[in-house]
């Protein structure tokens, strides 16, 4: 009896001891998980980290999405659609097969919707809701537990629009201002464990999401047998000449890479391309506070607001 | 010319009269939808419309809520799933058949379901947000074209659990979600006459929370989820909490004034006590600065006390 069990724990070092090895060679080398990989703000943040020495598991849809990221050095594509939870198990099996773990998740994929919330078909909700809120939900919490392992990080692609929320534009603010919720919520179950959690809220920035939003918005139009007036096919056009027009996501690709491996991420990192996209965010931001405020039984008056808000900038 | 005049007052009197008497019935009484009326916030939503001049159709599932309602002076009762498109088509079909039109919508219908963003199943969010946020959206799209015939008013009750992070993460989400919906419903509607607010209650007496646990407690039963003798300590605990929290008449009131207010307000922050509306006002606040903390474009502190002085200013 003795015996088998010496050769059992033979066989298990034998197993073990090349495994470990591998690991230690990778082992300082920090994977992270980048979801919607394939264009703008996702491939900027996997060009960046991996260019840093970082490994980077970067998801896409597309064969040739996923062959493009695989030539890239220090990457290795995986096929995920986040709504499909089948290819999300499939992507934690290969992580976990890679034998690096995982120190950070950096839900990226997104996706946005035209219209107005009082006609807006149940359909585009879901398919926003599906990407943007449940997405997220569904890829953290499948790769939490490897984060949890390595005690790293977690962030998601906010937006400007979780402060600011107008006339068509509605479902993807909605998502947006989940986002902002499910941060500070998550931080307060994760933090503790920890894991930091944060959210990087970018304003206009050159991304493939003005294109498929404006084409998607057509061709659901078309599916649906309404005739999409010149004014709209103009509005579409001009929204794709909008995204193409602005700068490159660099400075958001920097904040991805602050968030994942500074020794001290912040919770919110807004990274707009000009001042005012910033002026706007903050003052809604502001305006919210005052509406909280406004005419009832508990209001702060004007000083103390300002001796609130002189503490809350102490304790940043 | 005296008399030509008496005259015009005089027809105008009898004109007037038959529209009147008919309206007697029915007619200046504002009618307002409230949906999961029949427990709660929503309960006392409609008890305070309904006292207060307001007929009150009231949303319920089960038929002897339905009955209990209907049995209110003012109320008519509705049955009324919001995550059941056909119930809400009815409910407008049943609410144009009463002839009084449509004054206001109430969307209160509201659920809590899990409470980690790691553990929980993904159709507990859905169902979340089927109910919370689908629920004023379906509500607002069947109903808003009778509000805006009247000039009216929609309301959704969201919560403070948007800004503040703790308990249940996925309805927190589902509640700021609704801040987001209402400001942008606000922008269009701004040329329909319609107004668009939120109402934001603290904690108070609520049946959300039973129905939080029983469902727990009974996915647990069936094997779906494991509850941990702590856990359930923890539960017990939050239902025993419940009965100890304030009944929201307050939270009623607010809505009786943004359903009646020549100005009502976008935002009704309603909390039982001042630290909890000071907490939630400073979690906005906390969120404010995060975002100014240390980026290209930041404000420094006399600019944001300088904004802050202009929005007040404006308010």
């Amino acid at each position: 009896m003795n015996k088998l069990m010496c050769a059992i724990i033979a066989i298990v070092r034998a197993v073990a001891t090349p495994a470990s090895v591998f690991a230690a060679n990778h082992g300082d080398q920090k994977a992270v998980l980048v979801t919607g990989a394939s264009t703008g703000i996702g491939r900027n943040i996997t060009v960046r980290l991996a260019g840093k020495g970082y490994f980077v598991y970067a998801t896409a849809r597309k064969a040739k999405d996923l062959e493009a990221l695989n030539a890239i050095d220090n990457v290795q594509a995986i096929r995920l659609d986040v709504t499909d939870q089948g290819e999300i198990d499939a992507a934690v099996a290969t992580v976990k097969a890679g034998g690096k773990g995982l120190y950070g998740i950096v839900n990226n994929a997104g996706v946005a919707s035209f219209g107005s919330m009082t006609q807006v078909p149940e359909s585009d909700i879901d398919f926003v809701f599906g990407v943007n809120i449940y997405g997220v939900y569904r890829v953290t919490k499948a790769f939490a537990p490897l984060v949890l392992e390595q005690q790293g990080r977690i962030t998601t692609t906010g937006s400007i629009s979780g402060f600011i929320s107008g006339a068509n534009g509605g479902v993807y603010s909605m998502t947006k201002f989940a986002m902002e919720a499910y941060t500070d919520s998550l931080a307060a179950e994760l933090e503790p464990q920890g894991v930091k959690v944060s959210i990087v809220e970018p304003g206009s920035f050159k991304s493939a999401i003005w294109r498929t939003t404006a084409n998607r918005s057509l061709k659901n139009a078309e599916a649906a047998g309404i005739e999409v007036t010149e004014e709209q096919r103009q509005l579409a056009e001009n929204t794709i000449t909008y995204g193409d027009g602005q700068p490159e996501p660099d400075a958001v690709a920097a904040a991805v890479e602050h968030a994942l491996f500074s020794d001290t991420p912040k919770r919110r990192y807004m990274v707009t391309p000009d001042q005012p996209q910033a002026e706007v965010t903050l003052k809604h931001a502001i305006r919210r506070v005052a509406e909280l405020n406004h005419d009832h039984e508990f209001s702060y008056s004007r000083d103390e607001l300002v001796q609130m808000l002189d503490e809350a900038l102490e304790a940043l | 010319m005296k008399n030509f005049i008496l005259v015009i007052f005089a027809s105008l009197l009898v004109a007037a009269g038959g529209p009147a008497a008919f309206a007697a019935d029915h007619g200046d009484q504002k009618a307002v939808v409230v949906t999961g009326a029949s427990s709660g916030i929503g309960l006392r939503i409609t008890e305070t419309l309904s006292d207060n001049g307001f007929h009150v159709y009231a949303g319920a599932r089960k038929a002897e809520d339905l009955e209990r309602l209907n049995a209110m002076d003012n109320v008519s009762s509705v049955k009324l799933d919001v995550t059941i498109q056909e119930e809400v088509d009815a409910a407008v079909e049943f609410v144009k058949s009463e002839g009084r039109g449509l004054w206001g919508i109430v969307n209160n219908a509201g659920v809590v379901v899990s409470s980690s963003l790691v553990s929980d199943a993904i159709s507990e969010v859905e169902f979340t947000f089927d109910v919370n946020v689908f629920g004023p959206i379906r509500i607002n799209q069947a109903f808003l074209p009778l509000v805006t015939e009247s000039g009216g008013r929609t309301t959704t009750i969201g919560s403070v659990a948007g800004f503040l992070p703790g308990g249940s993460g996925s309805y927190s989400m589902s509640k700021f979600a609704v801040e987001g919906y209402t400001d942008t419903l606000a922008s269009e509607l701004r040329d329909s006459g319609v107004h668009v607010s939120v109402v934001e209650p603290g904690g108070y007496k609520s049946k959300i929370r039973d129905t939080r646990v029983a469902r727990l407690l009974a996915r647990a039963d069936r094997g779906e989820i494991e509850i941990s003798e702590d856990e359930r300590q923890r539960l017990k605990r939050s239902l025993a909490r419940n009965e100890t929290l304030k009944e929201p008449y307050e939270v009623a009131e607010a809505v009786l004034d943004l359903m009646s207010s020549d100005a009502p307000k976008r935002r009704y922050l309603v909390t039982p006590n001042e630290d909890q509306a000071h907490r939630t006002i400073r979690a906005a606040m906390r969120r404010l600065l995060q975002l100014n903390e240390d980026q290209q474009y930041s404000y420094d502190r006399d600019e944001l006390v300088q904004v802050l002085d202009e929005l007040l200013e404006a308010m």
